[in-house]
């Protein structure tokens, strides 16, 4: 499926945590937009507290897609590419924390039963932070 | 106010927007220090002075000049081709690639 060429071209293995990420805020934001009731008749619903599930929907394609775009020209621009890059895993983290946060919010209506998701998510987060964390070092300056 | 501030904490919605903005603000703090790390300068521009001087036209006018044949001349400039030659290589593998 992907050969090794391509996986060393676009450093899929250095930046799996990355381009996984994008993939899933592709993914996500293209479902919520398609079916806005994912959120509102979800336990996730308690997001709505603070944006909208078409916000939720946009937010999720646009910093997916800027990460894409941003993980295939960072090999052309050392300076622009890592920021963006670090960027988008910064907004990564805020949108799954609000995930995480709603699965929280949850719990009484939920007998104090905590979802499967919660550590899911708290990963995410962490994960996110630690991606933006390297991709800054990935950041080259000229003096 | 203490209780103002409480009863201001317990609505989710202060907490998830409080959450954000913390968030954002650490992970930008995350980044300056990245960045802080990173090998630091991209050269834009080739180290050439060194031996652009050395194979110009200036140099073949002094050594005429100082009596030196053609011939003479020719191959000092041939050794100093190589000599460089053998720099520039050092230098191309010195230079970190980045990806």
């Amino acid at each position: 499926m992907i050969d090794l060429a391509f996986a060393k071209e676009y450093n899929i293995r250095e930046r799996l945590v990355e381009w996984g990420m994008a993939a899933a805020m592709l993914g996500a934001g293209l479902l919520i937009l398609s079916w806005p009731q994912s959120i509102s008749a979800s336990e996730y619903r308690y997001i709505q507290l603070l944006m909208s599930a078409p916000f939720v929907g946009v937010f999720l394609m646009l910093t997916g897609t800027f990460r894409i775009i941003a993980l295939i020209i960072n090999g052309r621009s050392v300076v622009y590419g890592p920021r963006i890059r670090a960027w988008c895993s910064l907004l990564g983290a805020v949108i799954w924390a609000q995930m995480l946060i709603a699965l929280l919010i949850i719990l009484p209506e939920k007998g104090w039963v905590p979802s499967p998701g919660i550590p899911f998510w708290l990963v995410l987060v962490l994960l996110e932070l630690l991606s933006a964390y390297l991709a800054a070092t990935d950041v080259r300056r000229s003096t | 106010m203490y209780e103002e501030a409480l009863k201001l904490l317990s609505q989710w919605p202060v907490v998830q927007g409080a959450v954000a903005i913390l968030l954002v603000l650490y992970g930008f703090k995350t980044m300056r220090r990245g960045e802080a790390q990173s090998p630091t300068v991209v050269h834009h521009e080739p180290d050439v002075p060194s031996w652009v001087y050395r194979l110009g036209v200036d140099d073949t006018v002094t050594a005429l000049k100082q009596g030196q044949t053609t011939a003479e001349h020719n191959n000092r400039l041939l050794q100093d081709i190589l000599a460089v030659s053998v720099e520039i290589r050092d230098g191309l593998r010195r230079r970190p690639h980045h990806n």
